[in-house]
């Protein structure tokens, strides 16, 4: 599969813009600005990266609470200005600061995002059927991590998606922890790709560090859920660089000193997606010094823009509290 | 009028409501059958893409409705027991009831999650459940509790339109109960209560089964104790029409409120909370409520002592008129008493 020039730009460049935003969001964190807590995704950006810019407007695309969804909605087209507004609690957030964290914008189809881990598969189930049952080639994807695939309701939904055949793209992305406990004590094997197999659908282990390996396994299974063929399970292995939740050491009991392996850190730095891409790009001769440089700068300064509008933004009026419950 | 089942009126709500919309479709365990006796012929008329049987799945089949409605469709789901709804928990009372709260109002759930719910049937404690207060506890939710075949239509058909996720607890022991329902097309509107018996000297706030068992008491006491009973049925619990209980205590001065639901905590304790906040100054005695007594429904014999039965219902009614006793004699026997 040969990827145009501008689309290898555009993955690059909306990697850089997610990890830009996630920065900022620790720096403001940090600085006392956010009123919730926050999920680096720092390491994950490429799989969401290559979901979000292959879907069209009208697909749906569930999300995770990794970076509270950063790197699958801004690819898929959130603004960076309402999801920290959000993250600010203010009334111009993507869910108009009712909820934080929880980003929801359904005019470009992300629906949301739950409190519990893995609790969306069997709502994008649903929202395939929606998708089936319209039949205008729509297809819902649902990107969620390791730990999900503990939860009943997730294999459940698989199920229901298998037999209905239903156009759903599910998307692993295996960072080996379940907040702080690794896969090795939660789950029999590495590979999640292999539930597929009781399934009965396809499945595919990604490179989670390789956006353009995330990119080329993405369109087969995008391909097969818009005509009609049923869903895919796409696992991407990847790592996250930071703690679970900020402000927490980076545990991990059953690890030597009750934290994450330096090393194992260190080891999965090398292969920090963005500086993958960056590589590969000057390499084909499709970016130069300059302009890496040009778009680091133009992300940082989207992002402090971002801050900006969102320190400016009002706080929702208590008296929406009504409309926001029941629909009229 | 013509008279018919209740579950011949859930029938007709789906069949018009199916009819009239294609976004409405059924979906759950065996729902093309359905034990109640309600699809009948839905699945002749409907085809399998809008009757969709599943696997045991309770989470999926709910959280699909979510998933469905939030995309445009109107899912009604059917759980063959209320008690079943529990392993769809989070669906239910987290992303049914929360996300459109959770997201600022930017999405809509328009879905149904018909439970049949109830005990007397002595199926044991997790095929009994008249789970109320749970879904009373959780705002974003609707919850509807036909009484008689006319709500059960008309609240359904106005279930199934509403934008929201309406919990629509129709009760087990009722689907044979008969009662006039039009032909022509009617809504029953939510939030309006109807009075089903109108009294002078006690208000009964009652829902589902334990209306029909109400007004068997009022006629005995009526006839044997010249005591007058006003019944008052809310049919929705959420939202609750609480000026028309209000102004039904402001007249008899005295309420007893009766649910089927677990005592502790139950929709009799916010019933009596709401008027002894609002009517306090109008009542001449304090309020006593009827309801499961707080165990597990047991199975078999011992049913009949945790389930709301007649007499204490007319029990309550003596406590709150300062009288004795007023007897039954036996002559109202709830199903399931031996």
């Amino acid at each position: 599969m040969e990827l145009s020039k501008e689309l290898l730009i555009d993955l690059y460049t909306t990697m850089v813009r997610i990890r830009r935003c996630d920065e900022k969001v620790i720096e403001c964190l940090f600085a006392g600005k956010l009123i919730t807590f926050y999920h680096s995704c720092q390491g994950q950006e490429a799989p969401g990266t290559a979901l979000g810019r292959s879907l069209r407007k009208d697909d749906y695309l569930y999300y995770n609470h990794r970076g509270h969804g950063l790197p699958k909605v801004l690819p898929k087209g959130m603004s960076p200005k309402t999801f920290i507004a959000e993250h600010y609690g203010r009334a111009t957030g993507a869910a108009k600061g009712y909820a934080g964290f929880h980003n929801c914008d359904i005019e470009i189809g992300i629906p949301g995002m739950g409190g519990m881990v893995g609790g969306e598969a069997t709502l994008a189930a649903g929202t395939a059927l929606a998708c089936k049952l319209r039949g205008k080639g729509q297809v819902t994807a649902n990107m969620f991590g390791d730990g999900a695939t503990g939860r009943g309701p997730f294999h459940e939904a698989m199920l229901m998606s298998a037999t209905w055949k239903l156009p759903l793209i599910w998307c692993v992305e295996n960072n080996r922890y379940q907040q702080w406990t690794c896969i090795s004590l939660t789950h029999p094997k590495e590979d999640l790709a292999d539930f597929a197999h009781g399934y009965g659908i396809p499945s595919a282990v990604v490179d989670g560090q390789d956006v353009i390996a995330c990119y080329e396994a993405l369109q087969p299974a995008i391909e097969r859920a818009r005509a009609g063929k049923g869903p895919t399970l796409l696992e991407f292995k990847t790592y996250r660089f930071r703690p679970h939740v900020e402000g927490f050491p980076d545990f991990s009991v059953q690890c030597e000193g009750g934290c994450r392996p330096e090393f194992e850190v260190e080891e999965w730095k090398k292969r920090d997606p963005i500086k993958l891409m960056e590589a590969t790009l000057l390499e084909k001769g499709v970016l130069t010094e300059a302009d890496i440089e040009r778009i680091h700068r133009e992300a940082t300064e989207e992002m402090e823009e971002a801050d900006r509008f969102s320190a400016d933004s009002p706080w929702p009026d208590p008296k929406g509290l009504d409309q926001a419950l029941y629909a009229d | 009028m013509r008279e018919i089942k209740y579950m011949d009126a859930i029938n007709e709500a789906m069949k018009e409501e199916m009819s009239r919309d294609e976004t409405v479709y059924l979906i759950g365990e065996d729902v093309s059958q359905d034990i109640w006796g309600t699809s009948c012929d839905l699945f002749e008329m409907f085809g399998s893409e809008r009757v969709r049987d599943t696997a045991i799945s309770e989470a999926a089949i709910i959280g699909s409705a979510v998933g469905a409605a939030i995309a445009g469709y109107r899912p009604v789901v059917n759980t063959m027991f209320a008690d079943f709804a529990m392993c769809g928990a989070d669906e239910l009372l987290h992303k049914a009831a929360k996300w459109r709260f959770t997201h600022g109002g930017k999405i809509r759930i328009p879905m149904v999650v018909r439970a049949p719910a109830g005990g007397y049937s002595r199926l044991g404690p997790e095929h009994s459940q008249c789970p109320e207060s749970l879904f009373m506890r959780t705002p974003g939710l609707k919850i509807a509790m036909p009484s008689t075949p006319y709500d059960a239509k008309g609240l359904l058909k106005t279930a199934i339109r509403d934008n929201n996720p309406v919990i629509f607890l129709e009760h087990k022991n009722l689907m044979g109960h008969t009662g006039p329902v039009p032909e022509e097309e009617y809504l029953v509107p939510f939030g309006v209560a109807d009075i089903k018996r109108e009294g002078t000297d006690v208000t009964v706030v009652a829902t589902g089964f334990m209306v029909s068992l109400a007004q068997e008491v009022a006629e005995v006491l009526q006839q044997d104790h010249d005591v007058s009973l006003e019944i008052v049925d809310p049919r929705t619990l959420e939202p609750l029409d609480l000026d028309t209980i209000l102004a039904s205590v402001r007249k008899t001065k005295h309420l007893v409120v009766v649910d089927e639901e677990t005592s502790r905590c139950g929709p009799a304790a916010e019933i009596g909370m709401l008027v002894m906040e609002n009517a306090f100054d109008y009542l001449d005695a304090p309020i006593k409520r009827v309801a499961a007594a707080n165990y597990p429904i047991p199975g078999g014999y011992l049913e009949q002592f945790v389930l709301p039965q007649p007499q204490a219902m007319a029990d309550a009614v003596a406590a709150v008129l300062g009288r004795e006793k007023l007897d039954l004699q036996g002559k109202v026997v709830a199903k399931g008493a031996m």
